[in-house]
């Protein structure tokens, strides 16, 4: 039984796990701000979560052999790189800068979780034992991390949601006295795969729905960094409600199949929004967050618990993660972006041809043309309100009706334009996540 | 139904049933508003409830935009501004002039069509086609279609004024507008 203390430094020890996995989701709802601070474009400022998620991928199973050798000094050095990164990438001078800085942050990122998960196994005995408390600290970390981003962008500036991570230096004394066995090795038995093969493909649906969802809400239908963060704060507390749920699922491997199920619908429902209102959104959320909590902490238990004698699968299971969160935004930024081009293009022919054909005089459709387009160039590339053009033009007497009816069908063709052009990258996130349900229906059938 | 199945069985119910109510709701049923074919006759009526000069313009755009093969809406966009008439020709693979000029041949046809319809007189006639065939396109289009519903030579003139490029009578210099001079003495007037 931990005592007190070890039970404090191990949370402490965790939650480093969890800020650190926060950051490859935690810049989501900064994105747009980044993206006109830059001018760049949607592709271009996908990678600054690419390339940190793909760094993580990548460095994390070096790391979690250097984690084995010398643990304590390794989380210290990977906190100490991974504090100064977050700072440069707040005083970052261009995007090129920013995303050096998240390669590096990502890379001591790697070497502070790698050595976090070695140090909890070494305090609790085994990996399978500690595989809970590092997992929960990870997946609260990536579903907390947009809302937590969002807060912070409209509160402060996106460079907050970077400098408030310098402060984590102050936990490197937790490790200061420790001194840890090595824990005991793992499972031997055939390796299986297929846990990290769900783990990739769940992930990369779990990042379609945060970054397709934070853009659809902040660029498509003009909510505020903070109302954005609320609203996708509808998945991480969905995923905490679903802890009253789990116990009801059954065996785990139906869990996980429930969970597969119900985070493939809920993103294939994202695909058939029926308007443009965040409470839509809402019920979709609710079961990818259902399904998170049910699939993942059963896919992470059977990666770790499975054959592990060196006590890597932990490593090989982030990995995993990440490596299907880089896919989800390689495959679905470009998505994204050709239907933002194709769907803008439709709105506007859409809306002149709503303006030509309209009953009203021709110099107030011209006036209300220019206004237009004055609040076209003013909401510099987000989706424009054409309410104030329309307030700024006087219908002329006995025109109010026809007047209030082109408003009213520019505003629901801009809406609906820009819903739908997020309706294919929703379903190829729903696609990507459905072929998750494979490993996880044969992982059920082999226990069986 | 087994303890093992029925966790999936609801998740799958759930998402089912979640999609069938956004779909009947109206989930995915976004098409673009109607965008008419330019080169496809407009609707008479239609035409007939606007101002000579807005139908003149509307006329026009119709023209270029079939003998270009786009929208008429594309079109419009088109001519909102030197770089968007550069970036349209871009695509289309062609000279920014060669746009101007299918503009400017479809304002004659319609000018043309106006006068053979008996919609415009001589001094409207004289002065459109002045506009036809100098003025810049997209202004052009523009003060055609700003025109207010009177469809007087007043406003006609007062519009066209605007745009800087043309020598056009102003209205001190038509001597009684109750006698307006005919189409030689208009050609006198003008360069």
């Amino acid at each position: 039984m931990p005592t007190r203390s070890e039970t404090v430094r191990d949370i402490l020890l965790a939650l480093t796990v969890g800020v650190v996995l926060a950051d490859s989701s935690i810049v989501t709802l900064a994105l747009p701000e980044i993206l006109r601070e830059y001018d760049s474009t949607v592709v271009g400022v996908s990678w600054v979560l690419t390339a940190f998620n793909l760094v993580l991928a990548l460095a994390i199973l070096p790391a979690s052999r250097l984690a084995r050798s010398r643990p304590r000094a390794g989380w210290a050095g990977g906190l100490i790189v991974f504090a100064l990164a977050s700072l440069c990438c707040a005083v970052a001078p261009s995007i090129e800068a920013l995303v050096a800085a998240r390669v590096v942050q990502a890379a001591g990122g790697a070497l502070t979780i790698a050595c976090a998960i070695e140090l909890l196994a070494r305090s609790r005995g085994r990996h399978e034992l500690a595989a809970p408390l590092w997992g929960a600290a990870g997946t609260i970390g990536v579903a907390v991390g947009p809302a937590a981003g969002g807060l912070l962008t409209e509160l402060l500036s996106w460079q907050a949601i970077f400098a408030v991570q310098v402060p984590l230096l102050l936990l490197l004394p937790v490790m200061a006295r420790a001194r840890l066995p090595r824990p005991e090795p793992g499972a031997t038995g055939p390796r299986d795969l297929r846990p990290e093969l769900g783990l990739a493909l769940l992930s990369a649906g779990l990042t379609g729905a945060l970054f397709l969802l934070v853009i659809l809400l902040t660029e498509g239908w003009g909510l505020t960094p903070l109302a954005a963060a609320a609203t996708v704060s509808a998945i991480p507390l969905a995923a905490l409600a679903a802890r009253f749920v789990v116990r009801h699922a059954g065996p785990p491997a139906s869990a996980a199949l429930a969970g597969g199920l119900a985070t493939v619908g809920g993103l294939a429902a994202l695909a058939f929004l029926p308007g443009a209102s965040f409470a839509l959104t809402l019920q979709p959320q609710i079961l990818i967050g259902l399904g998170l909590a049910l699939a993942l902490p059963v896919l992470t238990l059977a990666a770790v618990g499975g054959r592990d004698p060196r006590g890597s699968r932990a490593a090989e299971t982030i990995a995993a993660r990440h490596a299907g969160i880089v896919v989800g935004i390689v495959i679905l930024a470009p998505v994204l972006s050709s239907q933002l081009v194709d769907q803008r293009e439709a709105a506007q022919q859409s809306t002149t041809a709503l303006l030509l054909d309209a009953q009203l005089p021709a110099d107030t459709k011209l006036r209300l043309g220019d206004a237009i387009a004055g609040q076209i160039a003013s909401a510099e590339g987000r989706l424009p309100e054409v309410a104030p053009a329309f307030a700024a033009v006087t219908p002329p007497a006995g025109s109010e009706a026809e007047y209030a009816k082109l408003e009213g069908g520019i505003e629901d063709q801009i809406e609906r334009a820009a819903t739908s052009a997020f309706s294919g990258p929703f379903l190829a996130a729903a696609a990507i996540a459905a072929l998750a349900l494979v490993p996880i229906g044969l992982l059920g059938a082999r226990r069986r | 139904m087994t303890e093992r199945m029925r966790a999936p069985i609801a998740a799958l119910a759930a998402s089912i049933g979640l999609i069938a109510v956004y779909l009947a709701f109206g989930g995915a049923s976004y098409e673009p508003a109607d965008v008419e074919d330019p080169c496809a006759p407009r609707d008479a009526a239609l035409l007939e409830r606007r101002g000579t000069f807005e139908a003149i313009a509307l006329s026009s755009l119709d023209g270029a935009a079939c003998e270009l093969q786009v929208t008429r809406e594309e079109l419009t966009l088109a001519l909102t501004s030197e770089e968007a008439t550069a970036d349209f020709a871009a695509t289309l693979g062609i000279e920014p002039e060669e746009v101007e000029q299918a503009v400017r041949a479809g304002l004659v046809r319609a000018v043309d069509d106006q006068a053979a319809a008996g919609q415009i007189d001589g001094i409207e006639e004289s002065v459109l086609r002045e506009v036809a065939e100098r003025a810049p396109v997209g202004a052009a289009i523009s003060a055609l279609q700003a025109l207010p519903g009177d469809d007087s030579i007043q406003s006609l003139l007062e519009q066209l004024g605007e745009l800087g490029e043309l020598d056009l009578p102003t209205i001190d210099e038509l001597p009684n507008l109750d006698d307006l001079p005919s189409r030689e003495e208009l050609e006198e007037l003008l360069p």
